[in-house]
């Protein structure tokens, strides 16, 4: 047993020549190591895993673009019919790549039924702990060697997180499908609701960063998500809610961008570029405010715009253009 | 410690300086009280060192040289933590030669293949093949061949 495992861990490393070999002669070499590798049965997780990172990797614009051509697509759902083959259990961040993979390739049900077999295997590793605490809490350690030599573990691995929510999300927006964003959104509020969980920045980030980027729906659906967490006590980070601010203002939505940036969380003042963003968020939303507001509605958003600058403490932009002016006037006075 | 990484896992995976200063200023505080730091002390802070957003390889070089001047054996623990720090520095030349000064001075050593992942993974994302097969074949001479 202990020879085997050292076996296991030994081949595992070899899966570092196949990424070294594709990331300097190119995908057909890793692929061709990789078939070796197959035909003499020493591929196992980390071996897929780093064959998609060489075909979505090697098949998009360099830097982390998430878009993938049509060649490296199709790689990588090749590579996932042979990883099932294999009989091989992906992990959950295989199956996060895969859901861009989908949502790019115009299959998003499919993504959407990887989703619910992540969900699916959460359950059964709910059971499984819920069954072993049964009987560790029962003293019968003969019971539990019993149980963990025949129960299947392996599906663990692809568990659903709060992050496959976000990253279901992210692939329902990349393919324009605003509805289905819609509907993972609730589900991922409702399970939170129900595990008590009150979702934070870490998942209100790239929600906010996907949602953003989309049409008018999913924009919808990312004011309401900063309002929530704005109402829940959890204001949004400031990054995101500036994105936010800005695709509203492309909109022309200058009353909900105000109010995003009266919701989103405080920036702390050594974090220059959130308040130079701000600024030129500000100054825009001054002119379109002057530009394109019915005169009626003028007041109200002046007054909402006010308070920005009070929250953030910054100029107006007309104070700020009268008090740039002071210093080169000066001169000239005296 | 522990709660540190995790958090930063969650968050961003890597520890700001400021995050990464209140485990030293526990260590400090341990020494201050007389409690003799172990092994365990040791290959934490080490870990620490290449969890920061820029690996610290010097701090991670010198808790190791402490490590022997106050008589802590390092562990094939140890060895890890360090390949971690130099891996993500890419400082390969560095870790193969304290690999080989260990293993050479401390014969009680058991390495696994785990103190060369860090390495091998540096090597491959940046496509030094060679390297990498130096580097497999290093790891296979010390932790045996595969069958």
């Amino acid at each position: 047993m202990l020879f085997d495992s050292f076996k296991h861990r030994v081949s595992h490393a070899t899966n570092y020549l196949i990424l070294a070999h594709g990331y300097k002669h190119g995908y057909a070499a890793a692929e061709k190591r990789f078939a070796e590798a197959r035909s003499s049965a020493q591929v196992d997780m980390l071996t897929y895993t780093f064959m998609l990172e060489l075909a979505l990797g090697l098949h998009s614009r360099p830097g982390r673009s998430p878009l993938v051509n049509e060649t490296g697509r199709t790689l990588a759902l090749g590579l996932w019919d042979m990883m099932r083959e294999d009989g091989l259990t992906p992990s959950s961040q295989f199956c996060h790549r895969l859901f861009a993979v989908y949502a790019q390739h115009g299959r998003l049900e499919e993504a959407e039924a990887l989703f619910a077999s992540m969900q699916a295997a959460s359950q059964t590793m709910r059971r499984s702990g819920e069954d072993l605490a049964a009987r560790w809490a029962g003293g019968d350690l003969e019971s539990v060697r019993a149980f963990l030599a025949t129960a299947s573990l392996s599906g663990n691995s692809m568990c659903h997180t709060s992050h496959s929510y976000v990253r279901l999300i992210e692939a329902c927006v990349m393919a324009n499908q605003p509805q289905r964003a819609a509907l993972h959104l609730k589900a991922l509020q409702e399970e939170a609701q129900a595990k008590g969980i009150f979702l934070g920045h870490e998942l209100t980030t790239p929600l906010l960063l996907a949602l953003s980027r989309g049409g008018l729906e999913t924009l919808d659906l990312a004011l309401e998500l900063h309002q929530r967490s704005f109402e829940g006590g959890r204001p949004c980070a400031a990054a995101p809610s500036i994105q936010l601010c800005g695709a509203l203002l492309k909109q022309r939505r200058e009353h909900a961008a105000a109010t995003t940036l009266l919701q989103m969380a405080l920036p702390r003042r050594d974090q220059q570029w959130v308040y130079s963003k701000l600024e030129q968020r500000l100054a825009k939303l001054h002119e379109l405010t002057a530009s394109s507001q019915p005169p009626e509605r003028r007041p109200e958003l002046e007054a909402l715009l006010d308070t920005v600058c009070e929250r953030f403490e910054l100029q107006r932009p007309a104070e700020k253009a009268a008090a740039e002016q002071v210093p080169a006037a000066a001169p000239a006075a005296s | 410690m522990i709660n540190m990484y995790s958090h930063s896992k969650q968050r961003h995976q890597f520890l700001t300086p400021a995050e990464a200063a209140p485990p030293w200023e526990i260590f400090g505080e341990m020494q201050n009280r007389g409690v003799e730091p172990d092994d365990v002390t040791y290959n934490s802070l080490i870990s620490l060192c290449s969890r920061t957003l820029k690996p610290d390889v010097v701090r991670a070089l010198s808790t190791l040289r402490e490590m022997s001047a106050v008589g802590v054996p390092p562990s094939d623990v140890t060895l890890c933590a360090l390949t971690q720090s130099l891996g993500r520095a890419n400082n390969i030349e560095l870790a193969r030669s304290q690999i080989k000064e260990l293993l050479a001075n401390q014969p009680h050593l058991r390495p696994t293949t785990s103190t060369w992942r860090p390495l091998l993974h540096a090597t491959a994302v940046s496509g030094d093949v060679e390297m990498t097969q130096t580097l497999f074949d290093e790891m296979k001479a010390a932790c045996g061949s595969v069958p």
